[in-house]
């Protein structure tokens, strides 16, 4: 794992939307999106990463989690009627013609959902696909708000901006990100053009290990009571 | 001065105080036959023998007047214990469950609260053991350690209330009502027995639905295995190195799940970590050192409490409204209030004087598990 040696510092331009800063639920509804749909995409990576004891591999947990994840999301929107789900090029994504958007879920490193001088990366390379997807948004015109109606490419087809949910555990709390890199380096989407930072949910355990046991280990359940107006 | 008297919540009242007609005829001065006539609607008692009635079976005057109460019946409710069980003591439960529905309902036209998001899975589909696993996979838990059962279980839209103090014995009892799953729990009990009782009720809504009642000594083993399995998952138990595992060594293990250290001996004896031998010489050590009944450990676990009646009594007391309030819109004392949501909600739950009634309650104040 590269985790500091490869963070670059994080690029100034980013805007960013999170708790305290930005207008994450608008911005996620201007992508059809909301905060809780992919809540529950980052609850299911959880339940994927929690799928696993002492008696698996180590690296069963991020694996179960990045599945998990993917078919949360698209457990998540595809009842909304808008959204689709591929796999070209070994690449799974959920994507919406409608909204002009692409998602592919991928674990991230110990950045992720921090905001501090570094970007977060990838914690593996991607392949080729990955690289022309992110190098696409690149020049994407939705980049510079030229984009009234679909990009399409010279074959007609539509050009999406291709963004990535990150997702993290680190030291028992997860972590996540709805991002738009444009750049590529060293097999990893980054030079984030905008990320928008989900909510954390504490964790513990992880560590199938008995050790020291944790009483608090397990996710925390937060309810939502709300007044009717 | 009562307008309308409704007989159905004078034996209501009755079945929730425990006492039986003639008892209550003689401590109100009238014979059991007119007692019984005001039960079946034949005529309405006079104002002053409403006043006697409230008083003796602690509720205010205006509980008489208001519509009927949703009555649980016995075929609707998964009571743990009972065979053992008093009718008497059945009864005054079963209308601790109604008026938790009442408050249910009242806390429901006020506050958004979560669901019903608990399946009721069909008849025999599976055993318990599976059906743990499958609700875990539904719930996408993993075999992650459940840290708070009861907020958990609130999450997924379970109504969870407090049983009374008298009902001790009744360890805890669940149902359906309307489509909301709802559990009354007795919260005096250890934290480790207490999350226990909470996993044995959801299976009971999970694996004997709203239909499959009245229970048995076969369901309440079923119940038994789904929570064992529900809160220490085969495959996270067998990994966890316990193998043939020392006393001590299971009190140390035993807070990795939050169950009790007899809970987790006999699971591991049940999926043969541990053998018929070590079995029975731990249950004999654990006994010795007073975990038959308890848990005590130097550093007792912290005790669960509701996150949604904590919540919802906090944006209720925002908006001007006391337990007093409540307590009169369901026409009972704040008392009885106070008994259901007793040990689940551990902040100063405002309240002010109830009215008359040899019951009247001093306002609620701090509500604490013991």
């Amino acid at each position: 794992m590269d985790l500091h040696a490869s963070s670059e510092p994080a690029p100034l331009a980013t805007t960013i939307h999170a708790d305290d800063r930005g207008d994450r639920v608008g911005r996620l509804r201007s992508m059809g999106l909301t905060e809780t749909q992919l809540a529950k995409a980052v609850q299911a990576s959880l339940g994927g990463f929690t799928s696993t004891t002492a008696y698996h591999p180590k690296s069963a947990p991020g694996t179960y989690g990045y599945h998990e994840g993917t078919a949360g999301l698209r457990r998540a929107v595809m009842p909304d009627g808008v959204w689709a789900f591929d796999e070209n090029d070994n690449q799974p994504r959920t994507y919406s013609m409608d909204y002009g958007i692409s998602i592919v879920v991928q674990s991230g490193d110990e950045n992720t959902g921090l905001i501090n001088e570094y970007e977060p990366r990838a914690r593996n390379p991607k392949g080729k696909a990955t690289e022309k997807k992110v190098l696409s948004n690149h020049d994407h015109p939705v980049l510079f708000s030229l984009a009234p109606e679909p990009v399409l490419d010279h074959t007609g087809a539509q050009v999406l901006t291709n963004w990535v949910l990150l997702i993290t555990v680190e030291q028992n709390v997860m972590r996540s990100e709805l991002s738009l890199p444009k750049k590529f380096i060293s097999g990893k989407p980054c030079g984030w053009v905008e990320r928008i930072i989900l909510s954390e949910i504490e964790i513990g355990g992880g560590d199938a290990a008995l050790g020291e046991p944790d009483v608090d280990s397990g996710p925390e359940t937060d309810i939502d009571v709300a007044w009717k107006q | 001065m009562i307008t309308d008297f409704t007989p159905e919540r004078l034996v209501f009242a009755r079945s929730r105080a425990g006492i039986t007609r003639t008892a209550l005829a003689k401590v109100i001065g009238v014979s059991p036959r007119t007692l019984a006539n005001y039960e079946k609607g034949e005529f309405a008692p006079s104002d002053e023998t409403i006043g006697r009635l409230a008083l003796e079976l602690g509720v205010p005057e205006v509980f008489f007047s208001a519509p009927p109460i949703s009555e649980v019946g016995t075929g609707e409710v998964h009571f743990r214990a009972l065979t053992k069980m008093s009718a008497t003591k059945r009864d005054s439960a079963l209308a601790s469950g109604s008026i938790a529905i009442e408050l249910s309902n009242w806390l429901d036209e006020k506050l958004h609260l979560p669901a019903a998001d608990v399946p009721a899975y069909e008849r025999g589909s599976d055993d318990p053991e599976t059906t743990a696993q499958r609700l875990r996979l539904e719930w996408e838990m993993g075999y992650s350690k459940v840290r708070n059962v009861i907020h958990l279980l609130e999450a997924h839209g379970v109504r969870i209330f407090s049983l009374p103090e008298h009902l001790v014995d009744v360890d805890a009892f669940s149902f359906w009502w309307d489509g909301t799953p709802y559990m009354l729990l007795n919260t005096r009990k250890s934290p480790e027995r207490g999350r226990f009782d909470a996993a044995h009720e959801l299976g009971h809504l999970v694996m004997h639905g709203a239909y499959d009642v009245p229970s048995g000594r076969e369901r309440e083993w079923e119940a038994n295995r789904f929570a064992a399995a529900w809160l220490m998952p085969e495959a996270d138990v067998l990994a966890s190195g316990l193998r043939n595992a020392s006393v001590e060594r299971i009190l140390e293990a035993k807070t990795r799940w939050g169950v009790s250290a007899m809970a987790l001996t006999h699971r591991l004896h049940e999926l043969g970590v541990i053998s018929d031998w070590s079995y029975t010489s731990a249950c004999r050590r654990l006994t010795q050192l007073g975990y038959r009944g308890g848990e005590p450990d130097k550093k007792p676990s912290p005790r669960e409490s509701s996150q949604v009646l904590e919540k919802a009594f906090a944006l209720l007391r925002q908006h001007g409204l006391s337990a007093t309030t409540i307590a009169r819109d369901l026409s009972i004392h704040p008392e009885a209030l106070h008994e259901l949501v007793f040990g689940l909600v551990l902040t100063p739950v405002a309240g002010g004087n109830s009215g008359s009634g040899r019951r009247e309650a001093a306002g609620l104040t701090v509500i604490q598990g013991g």
